[in-house]
């Protein structure tokens, strides 16, 4: 293959002294450190890159950078990857994407044959019926589609955000937001500078030799000053409300957000050149003025041998000098500011070979540069609330009205040499760095913890004008070319569109999805604007610009979606846990032991000799001051004055209307200290609600909560030996069934710790005893108790034992056995509802349906065949009714070790709930079970002589 | 009496390149309503041997000595403290930590409540000897994610 490397440019980005190998469709390449993929291939003389989404055309270099819209290739397992962008990394595996069988050849190229078929609204009219077919129809389509390959297989990348408050955010950083950037800076602001390509200096970069010394003396600048942060390969992807400014930055394929809340926007994003609209005009050998300009000047590339020139303007101008420089013989110039000139076509089968001007004449040429004018970034203006406004004069939009935190600078203004650019930028930074010290300063005073900040000037700065030069309306030529090459959408199509009555700019550009690629209409959109005006005969200006929506550009979903920020809770005793062979599962925040190998064998070890669970994740309130019972009183259904110091009481809590919202136990340690123990994952919710009426109901109550879930870790050791096991580790108590009985509470030394807290209670049946030791000494404890009670027989035991063991208790778990429907009488805990209280959270609900009659109830189920464990949610149904109906559902159901039959608890309408009745449960697989009701809740014991003892 | 056990095991102190996360958990925390009202609400002030720090109206938090108050609650166990010091602190904070840690907004002996790592954390701005330094505090059982995720995030 023939380079088209040219000799060494001045300013050129690529080290010729760093080899980079790479592949292309299989075959090896070679280009230099600096090269993108898109110039390194244009000098191994590459000339299509891609083929058309919706007629296969082939295509070449456009535009030559990231807006490219036919330079999108896969890399890897990378798909759309811009060519035109993209760093060349030695190894790197390029290949077409889309393409089938291969580039050269692409079989669906036929659609260009059968084009007329694939007019706007095609999908539309012709796949709609029959409905049958339409999933066929979806596949078949399916293929058709461009884009490249994802593997599933590939690993999920970690891609962490970050957040930044810039004083400043300059998104641009051409002259106009270099300079920006200085000025802000120089008046005290931290700057954010975003610059979308590889190096700062936008279009100087590629100006030829006369902008080099600008450039080098503004680079320098920025480079000297520490308040000003530099982001390269990176893009502004939207702007919200309050300036929250979400930025990207790429590193190579991977992405990182950044989380920018800017108190001042300066939006620099330069001009961006245009397509000319005429047939041929995606031949590949077509190309804008800049791409020719970044190719030669960037990368040393001659992008063709002879050439013919369409311009009305000096970036056209400036081209021709570049080429001449580079040696291409220029064929023609057509200066399309002279009404006489013009261009007609572009001539080739595969690639260009001719172009037709005026007068029908023909000049072969394998390379037709045009430059026909701007399509302005307005984005983050539109944003921003901007509605941009057309002026014919300059043959474009320009910035609107903007808020008083969004700034405009240089070329997206207006148009002028360098130092009218970067005089521009200087005036608007220096006005953002005022506009956003003062709302700092604002800020400062509103945030205590920050230094308050001197009183910045009010008066603002008069930013002289940067007018936009004339510029010729040049949008279509004479005969028909793409509007936008992303979609394969025509003018034609835009003319039909307007023909079938979609007058609207925004409904035009749904039908015919111009604008809507993935280079959304950032290279012609204002084509698709003239194109439709035309053929409705309408101005520019009426017309308007479709709107801009973010993101600006593209963004991989894992820069969205960041790194997992689901944090999970650690007992201190968790590592032990793993130790031992726990198998893990994860109970609202908290890593628990599930179980240890066999729960089975958990429940008969401890209802035979004793077990020890880890229960640090009980939610856990310490509450002080002189009015807590008054609260206890308020939130708990039953009655708590009477609870003496060194009582334990259970309690049902209720929201207001009646609903079971958490349980648990509270103890009295001192007259005026209650430490009450919530459900795990009620934990936060009870002491929100706690504060919540100390707030807002009862301000005057001597009442201070504080959530110590975390200061302690809870241990339950249960079974007939546990006293005997406490006994040998804890002092300074009494734990006689005399002086300690069940229900009560006392603050004792454990294995030398002092300041723990035992509670006898029994959640699972027995006699057991819940220790809560200060975390940080919780491992040490949870030890000593295994240590000491081995020759008793002592074995942990994971939650699902515990569900076990409470289910053969009969005791309910909120949310497990209630839902959000289910009031205290429900629940059964009537006889804990005491309506003679003055008040409590449900009272009229509870005593309303107390008086009615539950409508529901929870029961204890039996199956009569105890070997078949319906499974949780089985519905239970009234089979003596024609058809049958459901009646209640099985809430909790497992095979009970100790009784060796399956237990269940269930919610059932009450007429069916009555002890000894037999229900119909169906399974899953339709089978029907008989199952009897028992007359209370209780399983297992229901005298409770294992837990009083 | 047994030894205090980091939430953070394995190690208790880790360098992140830029800075260093160390776990200061076992330093005594109290929970007082009383006695510190002179401290302007979201600022943390050296007192004697103890720092007091106000990030919620009418309460504060003491890290050291037990106040000398009637009502106080023993949050050392409740609260673990995680304590990152060095130039790099602040730039590895802001990956995951939305709030301006900048001089002019957080500077020493600023404090807040927020969220470090999805986790509600007290933020408190207390530099060691002229050296850049935050002291987090949060929810004991959540310390090992949060030291997992500052060191993901250096």
């Amino acid at each position: 293959m023939t380079s088209h490397r040219l000799p060494v440019q001045p300013g050129e980005l690529i080290d010729r002294d760093d080899l980079v190998d790479f592949r292309w469709n299989g075959v090896e390449h070679g280009g230099f450190a600096g090269d993108t993929i898109a110039s390194a291939l244009a000098a191994g003389g590459v000339e299509v890159f891609s083929r058309s989404f919706k007629y296969r055309r082939p295509r070449g270099i456009l535009t030559a950078d990231f807006h490219d819209p036919n330079l999108f290739v896969q890399v890897g397992d990378e798909p759309n990857v811009r060519a035109g962008h993209r760093r060349l990394a030695p190894g790197m595996n390029v290949t077409a994407q889309g393409t089938w069988p291969s580039l050269e050849f692409d079989a669906r190229a036929a659609n260009r044959i059968v084009g007329r078929f694939l007019s706007p609204g095609f999908y539309y009219k012709t796949f709609i019926s029959p409905a049958s077919l339409r999933s066929t129809y979806q596949r078949i389509l399916r293929r058709f589609g461009a884009g490249g390959k994802i593997d599933p297989a590939t690993p999920p990348a970690h891609a962490g955000k970050r957040f930044a408050h810039p004083d400043v955010l300059v998104a641009g950083g051409g002259p106009a937001g270099m300079a920006a950037a200085l000025a802000a800076s120089h008046r005290g602001a931290r700057v954010m500078l975003v610059e979308e390509n590889h190096r700062l200096g936008g279009h100087l970069l590629y100006g030829g030799p006369d902008a080099a010394p600008p450039l080098a003396e503004l680079c320098a600048q920025i480079e000297a000053d520490d308040a000003i942060e530099v982001l390269t390969d990176s893009v502004v992807s939207g702007r919200y409300d309050h300036n929250w400014v979400g930025v990207v930055e790429r590193h190579g394929g991977e992405e990182h957000l950044v989380k920018a809340r800017a108190k001042c926007l300066v939006v620099a994003a330069g001009k961006i050149e245009r397509p000319f609209v005429f047939a041929g005009n995606d031949l590949p050998g077509v190309m804008l003025s800049g791409a020719v300009s970044r190719l030669i000047n960037l990368y040393s590339v001659a992008p063709g041998t002879r050439v013919v020139v369409a311009t009305a303007n000096e970036s056209g101008d400036a081209a021709i000098a570049d080429l001449e420089r580079a040696g291409v013989e220029v064929a023609e110039v057509a200066d399309l500011r002279r009404s006489s000139s013009q261009l007609v076509r572009a001539i080739g089968k595969g690639k260009l070979e001719a172009v037709e001007l005026s007068g029908g004449r023909k000049v072969e040429a394998d390379l037709l540069v045009t430059a026909v004018g701007w399509t302005t970034p307005t984005s983050l203006l539109n944003m921003a609330g901007d509605r941009p406004v057309y002026d014919p004069a300059a043959a474009r939009f320009l910035p609107g009205d903007l808020p008083q935190d969004v700034l405009a600078a240089g070329g997206i203004v207006g148009d002028g040499p360098v130092e009218s650019i970067v005089e521009h930028g200087r005036f608007v930074g220096f006005e953002a760095g005022r506009r956003a010290l003062t709302t700092r300063a604002a800020w400062q005073r509103l945030t205590p913890r920050a230094e308050p900040s001197d009183e910045v000037a009010a008066e603002s700065t008069d930013i002289p004008e940067l007018p936009a030069a004339g510029h010729p309306e040049l949008f279509a030529g004479p005969t028909d070319g793409f509007v936008d090459f992303s979609e394969d959408v025509k003018g034609s199509d835009v003319a039909m569109a307007v023909a079938e009555g979609y007058d609207s700019m925004e409904l035009a550009k749904r039908y015919t999805t111009a604008t809507m690629g993935p280079i959304q209409g950032k290279l012609g959109g204002v084509n698709a604007v003239a194109v439709h005006a035309a053929a409705a005969a309408a101005t520019i200006e009426a017309t308007g610009t479709t709107s801009w929506r973010p993101p600006y550009a593209p963004i991989t979903l894992g820069a969205l979606a960041g790194v997992d920020e689901d944090p999970v809770r650690y007992s201190p005793m968790h590592d032990w846990h793993v130790a031992n062979g726990a198998t893990p599962i994860v109970a609202g925040q908290w890593i628990r032991p599930d179980h240890y190998g066999d729960p089975s064998r958990e429940v008969l070890n401890t209802r035979s000799n004793v077990g020890i669970i880890d229960a640090s994740p009980l939610g856990k309130i310490d509450l002080r001051g002189r009015d807590v019972t008054k609260l206890l009183d308020f939130v708990y259904t039953n009655r708590w004055e009477s609870l003496r110091v060194g009582a334990v009481r259970y309690g049902v809590m209720c929201a207001e209307d009646g609903v079971v919202f958490d349980d648990g136990v509270t103890a009295r340690l001192e007259a005026d200290r209650y430490y009450m123990t919530t459900t795990s994952g009620g934990a936060g919710r009870v002491w929100n609600w706690l504060d919540e009426w100390l707030q807002t109901s009862f301000p005057t109550w001597d009442v201070r909560t504080t959530a110590v879930t975390d200061g302690y870790a809870a241990m339950n050791v249960a079974g007939p030996r546990s006293r005997e096991l406490l006994e040998r580790v804890a002092s300074e108590v009494d734990l006689s069934a005399e002086s300690f009985a069940y229900m009560n509470g006392r603050v004792a030394t454990v294995a030398g710790v002092t300041d723990c807290i035992i509670l006898r209670i029994g959640f699972t049946g027995e006699l057991s005893y819940e220790v809560h030791v200060p975390a940080g000494y919780g491992l040490h404890v949870w030890q000593s108790l295994l240590d000491a009670g081995s020759d008793l027989g002592i074995a942990p035991f994971g939650l699902e034992a515990q569900r076990i063991m409470r289910l053969e208790k009969g005791h309910f778990l909120v949310g497990q056995d209630t839902d959000g429907l289910t009031k205290a009488h429900t629940a059964g805990v009537g006889g804990l509802i005491k309506v003679d209280k003055a008040d409590f959270s449900g009272k009229p609900e509870l005593l309303w349906e107390g008086e009615s009659g539950a409508p529901r109830r929870l029961v204890a189920l039996q199956p009569v065949d105890g070997s078949v464990v319906p499974p949780e949610a089985s519905q239970i149904v009234d089979s003596a009714t024609e058809v049958s109906r459901t009646i209640g559902r099985v809430t909790s159901s497992r095979m009970s070790p100790t009784l060796g039959r399956s237990i269940c608890l269930a919610i059932v309408d009450t007429p069916y709930g009555e002890g000894g009745a037999t229900l119909t449960v169906r399974l899953p697989e339709g089978r029907d079970i008989a199952a009897t009701v028992l007359d209370h809740h209780v399983h297992l014991d229901p005298e409770g002589e294992r837990l009083r003892g | 009496m047994a030894d205090f056990q980091s939430p953070i095991t394995a190690t208790s102190e880790a360098d992140l390149g830029s800075c260093r996360l160390r776990d200061e958990s076992h330093l005594a925390k109290w929970r007082i309503w009383e006695g510190a009202s002179g401290l302007a609400l979201g600022t943390a002030r050296h007192q004697g041997g103890s720092l007091v720090v106000a990030v919620s109206p009418a309460e504060w938090i003491v890290i050291g000595d037990k106040p000398n108050v009637d009502d106080v609650v023993d949050m050392t166990h409740v609260r673990a403290a995680l304590r990152l010091t060095g130039a790099g602190a602040r730039s590895v904070l802001e990956r995951v930590c939305a709030l301006d840690l900048d001089d002019s907004m957080t500077p020493d002996g600023a404090a807040a409540r927020t969220l470090v790592a999805g986790v509600a954390t007290e933020l408190i701005r207390d530099d060691v000897a002229g050296e850049l330094s935050y002291l987090l505090l949060m929810s004991r059982s959540f310390a090992r994610s949060v030291w997992n995720r500052l060191e993901e995030a250096a």
